[in-house]
């Protein structure tokens, strides 16, 4: 079964560390085909343009494996902007934004002129989400009421305990995906009853998780096996307009 | 012998039904080679909870089944002041109750209050551990469960998430302030959780699930158990996180 992961960091941080080499070997060892990458902490908050070419040269070196998504603190303003705009022309599959080391709120307006220049360009937006009080579940929702025309990414499905909000903030929405990493096995099981497997899409949060427990989660208790196709792969194949 | 030291009894929101049972759950238990836990209360965790007394009888008797491998904790809210005194004295008189559980944010008080200082000054008498819900701010924070280690250096805290995802650091920084904070590995990442094993000594660390023992949710147990034993470690850490830790607050070595 084709595996996709939507989520793992690739660079040297302060927090955390990943090489593309060690991406690729565990790639290889989880029978993962492609990866959605993006950059490690200190890039996410600062010095964006660097961490987004580590991630564009490991995507243009390993073009059939690795994924690129940019990001850029909205309090840069048109630098941003400016910012993303590179990285979507330089092949940036979708916009990836971190409100907690970022310094902003899901519904602040800060935010707006990046999340727009996503949508235009039809590229999803991964948000952070999961840590109060800057990004909940209700407040990604509204936002994706104000861009109906985005597609955005409830990143850790705003893990731990906001569980009770997810189902009611998805549902509320047409253009809300939930991704799996950090999550409990059980929760998606519920999740993959109660809203359908074509809002969740796996991703694994690499190197800060494990990605053999991240795959296993989904293999072990989704049962139906196109649900698990959909989960693994479809889904964010079909965010990114790479197919169906 | 693995223990997992956060379970809950009975199942969210629903009475528990009769194929519950000690040998059921111990047999699920081993399934992810897990030999015994931690049973805490579920239904006495609520706000709207007025007496906690039947629940933690209830859990007692459970327990009474396996008592080498079965252990009861029991639940009171700090909010009803003497009666919360009351049944805490009453646990450890009747059962020699060792852990007492507290879910600031269910049972809707904050830690740095009068009443919880009351509750902790009277488990610090009778030698009662409390093991906390954390990681859920405003009120459950492990930092403001630390607090209570250095006013209270005889009790035991038990942070009953480690921090979950977002606040895992202050969990570690608690653990190395206190010697008598320990962390209960049931919600951060590997990468926190490997922190915590090169930074904590293993003698503060353990590991829960928080099963609910009705549900018998493997994806639940599976996945907490799963999400430590990927990290690596020496076999004398691993022994002392599963077993070690537990034993030493349940008093059986």
């Amino acid at each position: 079964m084709e595996i996709i992961d939507a989520h793992c960091h690739i660079g040297r941080g302060i927090n955390y560390s990943l090489s593309v080499y060690e991406l690729l070997k565990q790639m290889d060892e989880h029978g993962v085909t492609s990866a959605v990458a993006v950059p490690v902490d200190r890039f996410i908050a600062v010095d964006n343009a660097e961490g987004n070419d580590f991630v564009l040269e490991a995507a243009r070196s390993h073009p059939d494996r690795i994924i690129p998504f940019a990001t850029a603190n909205p309090w840069y303003g048109d630098r941003a902007v400016d910012e993303i705009r590179r990285c979507f022309d330089a092949g940036a599959a979708g916009l990836k934004l971190h409100p907690v080391l970022q310094g902003f709120s899901i519904i602040d307006r800060v935010c707006f002129p990046l999340v727009e220049e996503a949508v235009s360009r039809a590229k999803p937006v991964y948000f952070h989400t999961g840590t109060p009080v800057h990004c909940t579940p209700f407040q990604l929702t509204e936002l994706a009421m104000t861009y109906p025309d985005g597609q955005f990414i409830m990143g850790h499905t705003a893990y731990a305990d906001y569980w009770n909000d997810v189902s009611a903030a998805v549902k509320a929405v047409t253009n809300i995906s939930i991704e799996t990493s950090l999550h409990l096995a059980s929760f998606f099981k519920s999740l993959n009853d109660e809203l359908g497997a074509d809002k969740i899409i796996y991703g694994s949060d690499l190197p800060k998780t494990s990605m053999r427990v991240e795959i296993d989660k989904i293999s072990r208790y989704i049962e139906l096996e196109a649900d698990r196709e959909a989960i693994f792969a479809g889904n964010i194949r079909k965010l990114l307009g790479r197919g169906c | 012998m693995a223990i997992d030291f956060h379970t809950h009894y009975g199942a969210w929101g629903s009475p528990r039904p009769a194929d519950d049972t000690p040998e059921r759950l111990l047999s699920f238990l081993g399934g992810q080679g897990v030999d015994g836990a931690l049973i805490a209360p579920l239904m006495g965790l609520f706000s709207h909870c007025t007496d906690p007394r039947p629940e933690n009888d209830e859990i007692v008797e459970y327990c009474s089944h396996a008592p080498d491998r079965l252990f009861p904790s029991f639940a009171v809210n700090p909010l009803f002041g003497q009666s919360a005194i009351d049944e805490i004295r009453r646990c450890k008189g009747e059962y020699d109750s060792r852990v007492l559980k507290l879910h600031p944010w269910l049972q809707g008080f904050p830690v740095s209050s009068p009443e919880m200082d009351r509750v902790a000054e009277v488990c610090q008498e009778l030698g009662i551990a409390i093991l906390f819900h954390d990681g859920t701010p405003v009120y459950c924070h492990a930092l403001q469960m630390a607090r209570l280690c250095r006013d209270f250096p005889g009790l035991t805290v038990i942070a009953g998430h480690a921090g979950l995802g977002d606040l895992a650091r202050e969990a570690i920084l608690a653990a190395r302030r206190y010697p008598n904070f320990i962390l209960c590995l049931c919600g951060p990442r590997e990468l926190g959780i490997a922190e915590m094993l090169e930074s904590v000594p293993p003698e503060q660390i353990c590991v829960g699930s928080d099963i609910f023992t009705s549900d018998y949710n493997e994806a639940v147990l599976w996945f907490r158990w799963a999400s430590f034993r990927a990290v690596e470690m020496a076999p004398e850490v691993r022994h002392a996180v599963e077993c070690g830790t537990p034993r030493r607050i349940l008093g059986l070595d």
